[in-house]
């Protein structure tokens, strides 16, 4: 039997935090507005710019005096993180009274499949966009943009290369039509091609994203194995991959990271860092029942021109979430890894996990119940009276990041 | 193969996902199975009744579905006493008992 064609839209939010702030703000509608981070921190870059002030060349990513520079009236705001995870589950909440299948990418793009619910709405899919973006603007005040495929892949290369770029936001794109419209765009252009990549393809004679799509799989197989396969089956638009519901259901990995405010370059200082996360990682780990048996470390060099650093991983005998132990391994990896540059950036993670609720008591280490113990009581303190309300001593010395992670999301103030 | 390239792999593996928001989602998504509390028939009621009644006096077993916003819960046991000013009763099994509200039952039935 021939399978009914899939109609998936990527829906991607213009500007997403510029635009919460400014519907937050009516007056501010026609005037540049930025939002960026605390500018005395590394944070210090702008986050997401609105059209208008992108039309004076600002830029996502670039440091805040930069972009006064290009456009000094814009009125700068601070991130506030947890209004845009709200505005984004409105958001999806309002494409659920569409379809059922919606699958959240990023804070402002979602992914939703329309194939069995679209004859409810509308005759074809491009209606049917237009009235979920409708729908957006009106309860939220955010201009929505949307991409049209029969996969994932297409919808997203729609949206990215086409749908952004039109008036009206919204485009399908058939399959045959790839050859037209993206095809012929530089290879820079397409996703999952950063700067590196595409030198690297340039060195192979591969300058637009049809000589990718035309370049035998097996020669970017040889090269780059599963990412050569990944970039060539997006070039080529080919996907079959499901709207899903249960993907971020399922948890895989604990971690954090984070970028230091300035450069440690002593080790003290950086194992303050190592345990602050440890502890982050394990309290998370343990409010949600898991513990696990990898460790893994990551640290990245302060230089970002000649790439430092290393991310290593180790496996525990017995898996644990014991804030002790986990601070343990990655101490020791840090030690065994670290070329004794400065450090921008420090990651640690748990994985392989699994039910806390059973684990094997050793013979040899009686000190566990012990360490299970003052986590217990640390984490009922923090339930009552909040994330600082009790700190190892080591926090409180200047390296430490406690109190400032315990204020932010993703980076930035809640 | 590898997981990339199968099921969702490609878009797992290259999203961006906040905890916090990862967190809403699945919070959204429990929403959706809330469940609004069933009107019980009368002719129900009298089976409810019935059976708790049979319980009580016969000491059979019975097993009552209790409604929950999120999944229903079910209690087995012998029903060895009904408190008619509290409107609940209580349910004896090897271990231990519970005492069930009468607003809370959605079904009882003879095991």
């Amino acid at each position: 039997m021939l399978k009914k064609p899939r109609t998936v839209m990527l829906i991607d939010m213009q500007s997403f935090y510029a635009s919460v702030e400014k519907a937050k703000v009516p007056k501010y509608k026609n005037e540049p507005l930025v939002v960026a981070g605390d500018p005395s921190r590394r944070s210090g870059i702008i986050l997401a710019a609105c059209p208008i002030a992108k039309s004076f060349g600002v830029e996502t990513g670039e440091v805040l005096w930069q972009a006064l520079q290009k456009c000094p009236e814009a009125v700068v705001v601070q991130p506030h993180m947890q209004e845009y995870i709200e505005v984004s589950s409105h958001i999806t909440q309002i494409v659920e009274s569409f379809t059922d299948l919606v699958e959240c990418y990023s804070i402002d793009e979602m992914f939703a499949d329309l194939t069995n619910s679209m004859h409810l709405f509308a005759d074809n899919a491009v209606d049917m966009a237009k009235q979920i973006q409708q729908k957006i603007y009106n309860e939220t005040g955010i201009y929505a943009r949307a991409g049209i495929g029969e996969n994932k892949i297409l919808s997203k290369l729609c949206c990215d290369m086409i749908a952004k770029k039109i008036d009206g936001g919204v485009y399908y794109l058939r399959k045959d039509e790839l050859s037209n419209f993206i095809w012929k765009q530089p290879i820079r252009k397409m996703w999952g091609i950063g700067s590196r990549m595409e030198k690297h393809l340039y060195k192979m004679g591969i300058i637009t994203i049809g000589d990718l799509a035309n370049t035998p799989l097996s020669k970017l197989r040889k090269k780059w194995g599963v990412n050569g396969e990944v970039i060539w089956r997006v070039a080529n638009g080919l996907d079959d991959s499901p709207v899903t519901l249960t993907t971020h259901n399922q948890q895989r990995e604990i971690g954090n990271g984070m970028t230091l405010p300035r450069d440690y370059s002593e080790a003290r200082d950086i194992e303050v860092v190592l345990l602050d996360i440890s502890t982050e990682v394990c309290r998370r780990a343990r409010q949600k029942g898991y513990h696990g048996s990898v460790v893994s470390v990551g640290i990245s060099g302060a230089d970002f021109d000649i790439r430092t650093g290393f991310h290593r991983q180790m496996k525990l005998p017995d898996p644990t979430n014991i804030t002790q132990e986990v601070f343990a391994i990655a101490k020791r990896l840090f030690y065994q890894n670290w070329n004794g540059l400065p450090v921008r950036r420090v990651g640690v993670s748990l994985s392989d996990l699994s039910d806390s609720n059973t684990y094997q008591i050793s013979i040899f280490e009686n000190s566990k119940e012990h360490l299970r113990a003052v986590d217990r009581v640390m984490d009922e303190i923090k339930d009552r009276f909040g994330e600082i309300s009790i700190l190892r001593a080591s926090s409180l010395t200047s390296a430490g990041q406690a109190m400032d992670r315990a204020a932010k999301i993703g980076g930035h103030y809640r | 193969m590898s997981k990339k390239l199968q099921g969702n792999g490609i878009w797992e593996s290259s999203r961006m996902m906040l905890p916090q928001h990862r967190e809403r989602i699945i919070e959204n998504q429990k929403l959706h199975k809330k469940k609004t509390k069933p009107i019980i028939h009368e002719d129900e009621w009298e089976l409810i009744f019935q059976n708790i009644n049979l319980s009580l006096s016969e000491h059979e077993s019975i097993s009552v579905i209790i409604f929950g916003e999120y999944e229903y819960s079910e209690v087995n046991g012998v029903v060895t006493s009904v408190s008619q000013i509290q409107r609940k009763f209580k349910v004896e099994s090897d271990c231990g008992f519970e005492w069930v509200d009468f607003n809370e039952i959605i079904s009882v039935k003879v095991q």
